[in-house]
């Protein structure tokens, strides 16, 4: 892994470990100066660990010339986003983001914790509080309830995403890695959901940087833990997150868990799952778990149901995510030709769908209302880690054409 | 690459953007007077009983579909007089239920407006 992708993810991981330490911060009333010191420490020893244990690729080793071509499509690729930023972006976020994670968010600050309890079912108390954790944090740090904190953290996420695939991929095939990032750079869809200031984005990053991580684990336990944290910041993000890392872990326990390696894991994943089972005991059971009943299996067994949620993820993936079918065809019949086995990856994100799918399946509220408002955000939490987990096979190609004419 | 050209690249993203929305949105109204577009200035054209429509910034399909808050007149006419008067129109079971709202925003409530099943509150700064 080069060290700028490094670098990046530790910086991702500081914030979330702030996010972290702010809210336990709140229960005994802990001065923000303290939660500072801590950010520093907790800061300086991660990125000496990760310096220590990380050997970064040679960069000197690529010529000038071909240096100055990723350094300007790089470069083209932020340009377009910025400019089509101020287009997507809306001053407050969407609904979403003032009455239920900026809202929360009001509530993550000394004076009003002892309101934590008092949010009404509507606002969904038993989300978890990445996101508005750190929206807190900086509101507390500066005196203020400014929306433009809400703001700035999800333009950091969205600009990031493809900056991470860009800087990953472009070592293993230039071309992709340009494509993919122009091609999320002009993404309007992306870039609106990015910009709603909801937690589905910074959700989709997460679970992006365990792809990333599992990718150099088998090689160095470091990226275990990494992949861990990530893993762990996903549950303490969004519900969804839960079943993501899940399956996500399920998956990759061979690589994860075998030859004592576990002890990595643990050591990365211990603490956010610890508050989220702690937070998840205080607050009230998730709608989806809370009010099933007795038509639960009623649901299980009414095929209408199954067609609306087929038509609608079809319609999605057609509409708002075509660029996820071209590239699951284009690796289709990469599989085809090769006669393999799709990748381990492409599978996970296959389980995901499914789960998702399942998800609607039992969902208590209005199938049509609840597709309607969260198919399209369902699977803007995995595009990330689609696009880049299909632009990793692709980027194989090149080696799979050298080696037949070869 | 240099990692001082990338760092350099995204702060200056972030900083563009950041700049931008400021000039974007630097005249329009804060969070809670959007929803009282329509509002403003309009009472003194109306005549009492009549009922004005208030285009809401809610269009959650969860609520009914509902995007207008109906308001009678008169709670309106009973401003007149006070021109600088600012009303807020927010969702009740947020603006109640949670005593973080009207603590913090000190708002005193005038009225309260029952749309199908969701009930809206009107309210204005003391």
């Amino acid at each position: 892994m080069n060290k700028i992708l490094w670098q990046i993810l530790w910086f991702i991981m500081l914030m979330a470990f702030t996010s972290i330490i702010y809210f336990l911060s709140l229960f005994i009333n802990c001065p923000i100066i303290i939660i500072l010191i801590l950010t520093v420490i907790f800061g300086i020893f991660t990125y000496k660990w990760l310096n220590k244990n990380i050997q970064s690729s040679d960069i000197n080793a690529i010529d000038k010339r071909t240096q100055i071509l990723y350094y300007i499509v790089l470069i083209a690729g932020i340009a377009i986003v910025i400019n089509k930023i101020y287009y997507a972006q809306t001053q407050f976020g969407e609904w979403d983001s003032w009455w239920l994670w900026n809202y929360h968010a009001r509530f993550l600050t000394h004076e009003n914790i002892k309101y934590i309890s008092h949010q009404t079912k509507i606002t969904h108390p038993d989300y978890p509080l990445m996101l508005p954790g750190m929206i807190a944090l900086f509101w507390q740090l500066f005196h203020t309830q400014n929306l433009i904190i809400p703001y700035i953290i999800g333009l950091f996420v969205t600009i990031i995403i493809p900056v991470i695939l860009y800087l990953d991929l472009y070592k293993k095939n230039f071309l992709i890695a340009g494509l993919v990032l122009l091609l999320i750079a002009t993404d309007d869809i992306y870039l609106r959901f990015g910009l709603m200031q909801y937690a589905d984005i910074p959700l989709g990053l997460f679970f992006l940087c365990a792809f990333v991580c599992v990718q150099y684990a088998k090689e160095n336990t470091t990226f275990i833990t990494l992949t861990a944290i990530f893993l762990g910041c996903c549950i303490w993000t969004k519900n969804e997150g839960i079943m993501l890392s899940l399956i996500f872990t399920l998956f990759h326990a061979k690589t994860l868990f075998t030859n004592n390696r576990w002890k990595h894991f643990i050591a990365g994943f211990a603490i956010p799952l610890a508050i989220l089972i702690g937070y998840k005991y205080a607050m009230p059971a998730t709608d989806l778990i809370k009010e099933q009943n007795h038509k639960t299996l009623t649901q299980f067994l009414d095929w209408n149901r199954y067609k609306l949620i087929w038509q609608y993820l079809w319609d999605n993936i057609n509409g708002d995510f075509f660029y996820i079918k071209i590239g699951t065809i284009l690796y289709g019949i990469i599989c085809f030709v090769e006669k393999k086995m799709p990748d381990k990856n492409i599978l996970i994100l296959l389980c995901c769908l499914i789960a998702v799918f399942f998800v609607f399946v039992f969902t208590t509220k209005t199938l049509q209302w609840h597709l309607e408002t969260s198919m399209d955000r369902v699977l803007a939490q995995l595009m990330p880690a689609f696009v880049y987990v299909i632009a990793i096979q692709l980027s194989k190609l090149k080696l799979y054409l050298s080696d037949k004419q070869g | 690459m240099k990692s001082w050209v990338i760092y350099s690249c995204i702060v200056l993203a972030i900083v563009a953007s950041v700049f931008l929305y400021k000039i974007k949105y630097n005249q329009h109204p804060t969070v809670l007077e959007k929803f009282t577009t329509g509002l403003n200035g309009i009472h003194k054209h109306l005549s009492p009983y009549t009922e004005i429509k208030v285009q809401c910034a809610y269009s959650d399909p969860n609520f009914n579909g509902s995007k207008i808050v109906y308001i009678l007149a008169p709670v309106i006419a009973n401003l007149s007089g006070q021109q600088d008067t600012t009303l807020y129109v927010f969702p009740k079971n947020i603006a109640l239920d949670n005593p973080y709202y009207i603590d913090s925003k000190k708002m005193i409530v005038i009225w309260q407006n029952h749309d199908k099943d969701i009930d809206y509150i009107l309210a204005k700064k003391p």
